[in-house]
């Protein structure tokens, strides 16, 4: 496969020393980066070289909190309880395999169209989820909705079947966590037993954790602590763990996610939606945990477009707390990429020579970056942020392969996943009402 | 005549009238003909025909508190006082007219590409904006940025004469109101004067109002009273005027609003990202007043995407008060719409017979708009209001005059616009010295 070389552009490396390359190079061989710099690379007479010109290359964003949505639009003004009860748990217990592969498909088709490259995407039916990862080609770490037996949800056995199928599958693209659905479905020897596979499995964990008020009175009445202590206690903390929502964190809460190196998915407009609250991220990025970000469900967000969570994940402390000093542009962009893809231990987030290939283009010359100063790294940053969203995505590049260019599908055909999709919401709607 | 058929029609009437595979008439500037199935009556071979399967029709959206911008990005970070003081005014005291029409066109263009009809633009340099909105086609309300003279901006003489050249111009697409810029650089006369013309004039108000708590400190300690007050006791509030921001009412200021039928324009995002805080919407629509939506300037929001407003709007009242069930998303299509044309006596905002012809035509074959469930009106409103963003916007109509197909200008070069705009950021930079 002969090379490709991003040409032209302003590269924005996301790298330790935050280099911006006004008119820089970004050559990629296979499935990895191999140059990046300023001007024009050598090249070799089989290289596949695109021009850049007047967009910026930058590394595709990871949604840190994810779920694959078959519906959304309905049920918009429960809380958060009433939802899953009426809504989230009828559909993801009426899913088929064919259901399950659009809905993953039409979900990971909106996202790699807003620039994600990486999902962690906790559902059901992985096998078919891992199916559509690989034909889409989006870069995905799979975990269960794993919850009690009576919940008539998945179990750890699913789960650790999930990882046999289709953990490493498409060059390693798909990963399997353990997935944990949340507290109030789960108790402390579900959570110790979800630790021991993971450990088993040597891979990550992915939970919900103190997403609304109602979990953590939950928590308290039932085991006489906050979610967060009940996890510790568990073991389900550490670096190789990403913990959701993370809305009314105690100062202790905060503590012992710091002191375990846990990984915070922040998701701004699904908790505001859901009228969970909002999130004390100043206080998380003071105490020095890695904060990456999600847009959480369709259902409850309900777009997968994280330009516009970036915004939101830094607008809303300012209005919260009466500070236009907070979540400046800059670390916003870098918990959309670095962070994300940090809290899942991955070789992504920044384009250095070495990384993944996981590269988005933007274009620029549209009302979202008018006016621009050409090179200012900073005009970039807040363009990003609070300008853009993502329809600014000319490219994805995802493990060194367009899987959209000229915003065109590369691998599946688009009207095909929406129409596949609205057929399978419908069927499974109609599975949920006479199940019911 | 503009005939546009198999569309989903959301009408925005009182009834909340939805026609699925419905059909929306205009000839000339007004509605002539909405309702289910194809139009009846007789179409002219010289007809338009607009074949909007798979689209939504819905009434264009109304900008209530805007203004024309030179920049964004440049100063995220600081408060509004500061804002204004190291950029906003500096940059609008630089202005020529030149500058001043190559901005506005842009901003303009950019609010047509993303589906908005009517703005309600606060700036300077009248004239030149007028032309700017004559050339784009918008329906445009402009109003200066009246202060004490002290301050070097614009005057109530000012407006007067921008009032006698541009008033009615356009086709009567364009009005000017009276603008203040806010209340810590005026005076109780000044806004008594400022009423005072405004009903010489018949025409509307367009003012700041509680914007930040520095501007209630600032107002109680200069004036004995919070700003609401100050405005009503100087004649400022009544039901042609909207009042921007109102984001630290008292529940006296509430209803003074309400007593006055006065309008308020909401604008989350700039009063969020300018660390202003969380307005008090939920209580402002208990006591029945009439609440629109505005991005405000594209330096304190950063956008002009009132789809992106409708979301913030919903999702952070939810947030601050721990409530799902807040301001629904029929509710915040209809400020966006209904409300806006309503606060400047407009007959827009809706789809009905006889109501201006300010129409836009979306695409919902997309990622956003799936699943999407035949026939269901709440979907349709949830994805406008949730999951939408301005880039489905394929047609944009104002006063019967498409300026916006297949999600491009149809009178003007985008691109030429952009580089306009761009140059002009690096004049006035330089002329202010920031560079």
């Amino acid at each position: 496969m002969s090379r490709i070389a991003l040409v032209g552009g302003t590269v924005m490396t996301m790298d330790d020393d935050a280099t911006v390359h006004a008119d820089g190079y970004v050559v990629i061989d296979g499935d990895s980066i191999v140059e990046v710099g300023s001007g024009t690379p050598a090249l070799r007479p089989d290289d596949e070289v695109v021009d850049t010109a007047d967009q910026i290359v930058m590394p595709g964003l990871v949604d840190l909190h994810y779920h694959t949505a078959i519906g959304k639009g309905f049920s918009d003004h429960l809380p958060l309880w009433e939802y899953l009860d009426t809504a989230w748990y009828p559909l993801i217990r009426n899913l088929d395999a064919d259901a399950a592969y659009w809905a993953a498909a039409a979900s990971y088709l909106e996202s790699i169209q807003c620039g994600v490259t990486t999902v962690n995407d906790m559902y059901r039916r992985l096998p078919d989820l891992a199916r559509a990862a690989q034909d889409i080609g989006i870069r995905a770490v799979l975990s269960n909705d794993v919850a009690l037996d009576e919940h008539n949800i998945d179990t750890l056995d699913d789960n650790r079947a999930a990882y046999q199928e289709v953990h490493g599958l498409a060059n390693g693209r798909v990963e399997v966590y353990v997935g944990i659905e949340w507290l109030p479905l789960a108790d402390p020897e579900l959570l110790q037993d979800a630790r021991a596979l993971a450990n088993e499995l040597g891979t990550g964990i992915h939970i919900h954790l103190n997403e609304s008020l109602t979990e953590v009175e939950d928590s308290k009445k039932r085991f006489g602590k906050r979610p967060t202590e009940v996890a510790y206690e568990a073991g389900i903390l550490g670096p190789d763990c990403v913990a959701a929502h993370c809305v009314w964190l105690s100062d202790r809460e905060i503590a012992l996610m710091r002191e375990t190196g846990t990984h915070i998915s922040h998701n701004p407009s699904s908790n505001a939606k859901l009228g969970n609250g909002i999130a004390r991220v100043p206080e998380m990025l003071a105490a020095g945990i890695n904060v990456g970000l999600g847009h959480d469900a369709a259902e409850c967000n309900n777009s997968r477009d994280l330009f516009e969570v970036m915004k939101f994940a830094s607008i809303i402390h300012r209005a919260n707390r009466v500070d236009s000093s907070l979540m400046p542009a800059p670390d916003v962009v870098r918990m959309a990429t670095r962070n994300g893809s940090a809290a899942l231990q991955h070789n992504t987030g920044q384009l250095t020579a070495g990384m993944k290939a996981d590269v988005i283009v933007l274009d620029t010359q549209n009302p979202m970056f008018t006016p621009l100063i050409h090179g200012d790294a900073n005009h970039i940053y807040s363009h990003i942020v609070y300008s853009a969203n993502g329809s600014c995505v000319n490219s994805t590049i995802i493990d060194g392969s367009f899987v959209m260019r000229d915003r065109k599908l590369t691998f599946m055909d688009e009207k095909e996943i929406v129409r596949k999709a609205n057929e399978g919401f419908q069927r499974v709607l109609k599975a949920v009402q006479a199940n019911s | 005549m503009i005939v546009i058929e198999n569309a989903t029609v959301l009408t925005l009437n009182d009834a909340d009238d939805v026609h699925f595979g419905g059909h929306v008439v205009l000839v000339d500037n007004r509605i002539l003909s909405v309702g289910d199935g194809p139009f009846a009556g007789p179409v002219p071979a010289s007809a338009d025909r607009i074949d909007a399967t798979g689209m939504i029709v819905m009434p264009g959206l109304v900008d209530l508190h805007y203004h024309t911008a030179v920049g964004k990005g440049l100063y995220d970070h600081v408060a509004l006082r500061e804002s204004l003081e190291r950029f906003w005014y500096p940059s609008i005291r630089a202005l020529d007219a030149d500058l001043a029409y190559g901005f506005a066109l842009h901003g303009y263009a950019d609010s047509l590409l993303a589906g908005v009809t009517t703005v309600n633009d606060m700036y300077r340099r009248l004239p030149d904006l007028a032309r700017a909105a004559d050339a784009a086609g918008i329906r445009a309300v402009l109003s200066n940025d009246v202060a004490l003279a002290q301050h070097r901006l614009d005057q109530l003489s000012d407006v007067k004469e921008a009032f006698e050249s541009c008033h009615g111009s356009g086709d009567g697409r364009i009005e000017v109101f009276v603008g203040i810029e806010w209340l810590p650089l005026a005076s109780p006369e000044l806004l008594q004067e400022a009423a005072e013309l405004a009903r010489a004039l018949d025409t509307g108000v367009h003012v700041h109002l509680n914007e930040s708590l520095d501007e209630v400190e600032t107002v109680r300690r200069r004036f004995g009273a919070r700003p609401t007050e100050l405005a009503f006791h100087a004649g400022l509030l009544g039901p042609k005027t909207v009042a921007a921001h109102c984001v630290w009412l008292s529940d006296h200021e509430i209803d003074l609003m309400r007593q006055t039928a006065t309008s308020i324009s909401y604008n989350p995002i700039s009063n969020a990202k300018l660390g202003n805080g969380i307005a008090r919407v939920p209580d402002m629509i208990a006591a029945g007043i009439n609440v629109g939506l505005g991005h405000d300037a594209a330096e304190s929001s950063n956008t002009h995407d009132l789809f992106e407003i409708m979301k913030f709007a919903s999702l952070i009242q939810r947030a601050d008060r721990q409530n799902s069930m807040l301001i629904p998303a029929d509710q915040v299509v209809r400020m966006a719409t209904q409300n806006g044309g309503r606060a400047l006596g407009h007959e827009s905002g809706q789809l009905s017979p006889g109501q201006l012809a300010d129409v836009i035509i979306l695409h919902t074959e997309r990622a956003m708009f799936t699943p999407l469930l035949p026939g269901d009106k709440r979907h349709v409103y949830s994805h406008l209001a949730y999951a939408a963003n301005s880039s489905i916007v394929d047609t944009t109509i104002v006063d019967g005059r498409i300026l916006v197909r297949g999600g491009a200008l149809v009178e003007h070069d985008y691109q030429e616009l952009r580089q306009r705009a761009n140059e002009g950021l690096k004049i006035l930079m330089k002329r202010i010295d920031l560079c």
